[in-house]
């Protein structure tokens, strides 16, 4: 019998212990978890829910000329109409330059990144300044970049006047005010400011790359050429399927360096001849939220399967692997 | 189970949580509409010392003339201090704070550029403060006579730019705002450099256009002492556009433009107001032929306001003229420039109106001002707002305006006779550079046309229908020969035509 009730008590014992630890991690992860999920609710849940909100709402507006809100798809024609438009269509241009900024800025940046940080491992001649020199845009602010890239564009006062009259040429175009070449100006100012932080993630992700793995090839006479691309990019390929994957997010959120360079240029508020998708929301945030919050789900339906798609044909390029 | 409960009630509090934010509360007061004046005790509001906050816009005009003006009312109501705070963001700074409240927003006075009607009135976003509009209504005090004389700040100001301050609301027009600077913008020109060269001050369109086969002569009889006809940052060209086609069509078919309607109602607007504008036209036609003859000016089109102004003002550039604003002087003047040889000119009237009207004179002179784009409102939750009412009846007054245009070179939006009548009394024009001399005569002879936001919907609503629709400037339209002045004025009539019911919907009218 005592024994009985020892064994019993023995087992109450456990199952209060084992209670105990249970209690003590669900709170541990109670408490771990409180702070991303208020953060997520705060910041991510609550203002895309009033967002969404916002696509399914109608201003109409009374005779007493205040809106009165109606619950209507009628956003999403808003959008499809903005988009058909047939004469000053500027959300299709926005979208185009768009394009243009994403294609070509990482169709330039990434490889020449790439390279770059191929050289800085390679420790070439001055080495240690190049990094410094590419990487110091990352560390400045963009504003104090935009201004001097302004400065030395600057037609009438900028140092490419002083480099132009020193070449013996005539007068300078104006390369950030002209609509003609605004364009070229952004992903220009883009590529020089973007640099930086790509460099800093390859060439960790070169340095991760195992001694062995790279005196093997010495002792098999890699050239440089085939050691980048045949050795290099497979072994990094992860970390450059993410930079790539995470520019993709930035497809329509491209504006800073549109407003850091159209700010002031042409003496008044007007919409850019060289505005992205992100310029447009950015421009009409305060007139067309509701257009704005359908645009975004829009975007956001197409986008999806986008990323999806390009995460699965990057995997496809190549597996991932482990070292 | 329980769990599910509290997923259920989780998601039901964060789908209600935003909609309750958007339930007006009851019983808002609208405006009333009302015409009698505002009334101050002055003694009550001035027993005990006060503080009144001001954000103003530093920008062209910077704000030392403020601190003159809080200066010299401070001095005539001890008790009150007045706190300034300069913001050139300052349409950011509305944003952020306007919609506040008491508890979190102590700016009692903005001086700014016009508020968002949209946002702040349509929406009724006064609602939690027992108004519908966060902008306090200022009809009555538009009623109130100016501090120290015998006359409203309603009868002072030019009747279009009130009108443009106003807006349609539930109990007839209501203003919410003051217009606070009104300097003439314009074609400037270099005075010594018309001398120099022997060329008279053109009074029409087609004077202008003989001018630019003048300078041509003239830069062939002398090589060395070539002269460039304009230099010109894109948009500034607008302002000459506003006053060629309010001289052809009248300041009632521009408003009815700006109201999209000829009949007075904005709530049925009528695309004739925007598609038959023939002097908008006419406008682009000068635009186009003078664009059209100075391929070799210097910096061509697409210059910034600073890079224009630097050029203009080096004397080795030899540039004519620039169409520039008041401010000109002021932030010439901050770059290091010298700015005071040069004036304003009339802005010459259109021939085709010209032709219209049979004669010179028989064309109204118009200038161009910014009257309608410098608002200065008060939160309607301020708890200074009588003070801040109070202050603006003296900022109104020949003593205040004096000050401004002394120190910023720009003028109040009165009437013409008002402005006369300030600075004569304060003897301001013995004083005037060449520059302001000019500004003060060519303001005192001329009606004031501005840009109009407010007047519809469909301007300050969703459809964001904006003066120059179809994306790219007349002048940089012209300049790079994208477009004849007919192929734009067709383009824009096409953009009106093509999108008409949509800007409708957009709008919220339809």
């Amino acid at each position: 019998m005592e024994e009985k009730k020892a064994v019993r008590g023995g087992a109450r014992e456990k199952r209060n212990s084992m209670r105990a630890a249970r209690r003590k991690r669900v709170t541990f992860r109670c408490l771990m978890l409180l702070l991303p999920v208020a953060h997520f609710v705060l910041f991510w849940v609550i203002p895309n829910f009033r967002s969404i909100l916002y696509a399914f709402q109608y201003n109409r507006v009374g005779a007493d000329m205040f809106y009165h809100r109606e619950w209507s798809l009628i956003q999403f024609r808003f959008v499809w109409e903005e988009l058909t438009r047939a004469s000053g269509n500027q959300l299709l241009s926005c979208i185009k330059f768009s394009l243009f900024y994403f294609v070509l800025g990482n169709g330039i940046s990434l490889p020449a990144t790439l390279l770059l940080s191929y050289f800085l491992y390679k420790k070439i001649f001055l080495y240690r300044f190049y990094r410094v020199v590419f990487f110091l845009p990352s560390i400045i602010s963009t504003v104090v970049l935009a201004i001097l890239f302004r400065n030395f564009f600057d037609p009438v006062t900028g140092t490419i006047v002083k480099i132009n009259e020193m070449l013996g040429g005539g007068s300078v175009p104006n390369f950030i005010g002209n609509p003609a070449t605004k364009h070229w100006a952004i992903l220009a100012f883009t590529l020089w400011t973007g640099f930086g932080t790509n460099l800093l993630v390859f060439n960790g992700a070169i340095g991760r790359i195992p001694a062995e793995v790279m005196e093997s090839t010495k002792l098999d006479g890699v050239g440089m050429t085939r050691e980048l691309f045949q050795f290099i990019v497979p072994l990094i390929w992860p970390t450059f399927s993410t930079i790539l994957l995470m520019s993709l997010g930035g497809f329509f959120s491209f504006v800073q360096p549109i407003l850091l360079l159209e700010q002031e240029s042409m003496g008044g508020n007007r919409f850019s001849e060289a505005g992205s998708i992100g310029y447009y929301i950015y421009y009409y945030m305060s007139t067309r939220k509701e257009l704005l919050s359908a645009l975004g789900l829009c975007f956001t339906a197409l986008s999806v399967p986008v990323v999806f798609l390009v995460r699965w044909a990057l995997n496809k390029l190549s597996s991932s692997i482990e070292y | 189970m329980k769990k599910k409960w509290l997923v259920f009630c989780l998601c039901a509090l964060l789908a209600i949580a935003p909609l309750t934010a958007c339930k007006p509360t009851t019983g808002p007061v609208g405006p009333e509409a009302d015409t009698t004046p505002e009334v101050f005790d002055e003694e009550e509001m001035f027993a005990t010392p006060r503080t009144l906050k001001i954000y103003v816009m530093d920008r062209g005009y910077h704000y030392a003339w403020l601190e003159e003006i809080a200066a010299k009312y401070e001095e005539k109501f001890e008790n009150v201090t007045v706190d300034i705070e300069p913001r050139s963001m300052i349409e950011t700074d509305v944003e952020n704070t306007l919609p506040l409240g008491p508890e979190q927003n102590d700016v009692d006075l903005y001086f700014s550029s016009m508020p968002n009607f949209s946002k702040y009135y349509a929406e009724q976003t006064g609602t939690e403060w027992g108004v519908y509009s966060v902008l306090e209504d200022l009809t009555k005090l538009y009623n109130t006579k100016v501090y120290g004389e015998e006359v409203t700040i309603r009868e002072k100001m030019n009747e279009n730019v009130t009108e443009a301050m106003t807006l349609s609301t539930v109990n007839g027009d209501a203003q919410f705002a003051l217009s606070w600077a009104a300097g003439a913008c314009g074609l400037l020109y270099n005075t010594d450099l018309f001398e120099e060269c022997g060329f008279t001050v053109p009074e029409t369109t087609d004077d202008l256009i003989a001018l630019l086969g003048d300078v041509k002569q003239y830069n062939i009889q002398n090589p060395g002492k070539k002269v460039t006809p304009f230099v010109w940052t894109e948009t500034y060209w607008n302002y000459l556009i506003n006053v060629w086609w309010a001289q052809y069509s009248g300041m009632d078919a521009v408003e009815n433009f700006f109201r999209c309607t000829t009949n007075g109602n904005v709530m049925t607007p009528q695309i004739e107001a925007l598609t038959e504008q023939e002097g908008k036209l006419e406008a682009y036609k000068v635009l186009e032929t003078l664009l059209a003859n100075v391929n070799d000016s210097s910096g061509g089109g697409t210059l910034t306001n600073k890079s224009a102004q630097a050029i203009f003002t080096n004397p080795s550039k030899r540039v004519l003229m620039c169409p520039e604003g008041d401010w000109f002087e002021t932030e010439t003047a901050a770059n290091g420039q010298d700015g005071s040889m040069f004036e304003i000119m009339p802005t010459p009237k259109l021939s085709a109106a010209v032709e219209k009207y049979g004669s010179i004179d028989a064309v109204p002179q118009y200038v161009y001002t910014l009257a309608s784009t410098h608002g200065v409102f008060i939160p309607c939750y301020s708890e200074e707002k009588d003070i801040a009412k109070h202050f603006l009846t003296y900022f109104y007054s020949d003593e205040a305006a004096a000050i401004f245009t002394r120190t910023t070179g720009s003028f109040q939006a009165f009437k013409t006779d008002y402005i006369r009548e300030y600075v004569q009394n304060y003897s301001l024009q013995d004083d005037m550079t060449n520059f302001r001399a000019a500004q003060y005569e060519v303001m005192t002879t001329s009606d004031l046309t501005f840009f109009m936001n407010l007047l519809s919907p469909l301007r300050y609503g969703q459809a964001a229908l904006e003066e120059f629709p179809i994306g790219i400037t007349p002048a940089s339209a012209f300049f790079s020969k994208q477009y004849t002045a007919q192929t734009y004025y067709n383009a824009e009539v096409a953009y009106y035509t093509d999108n008409w019911s949509t800007m409708l919907r957009l709008s919220g009218i339809q």
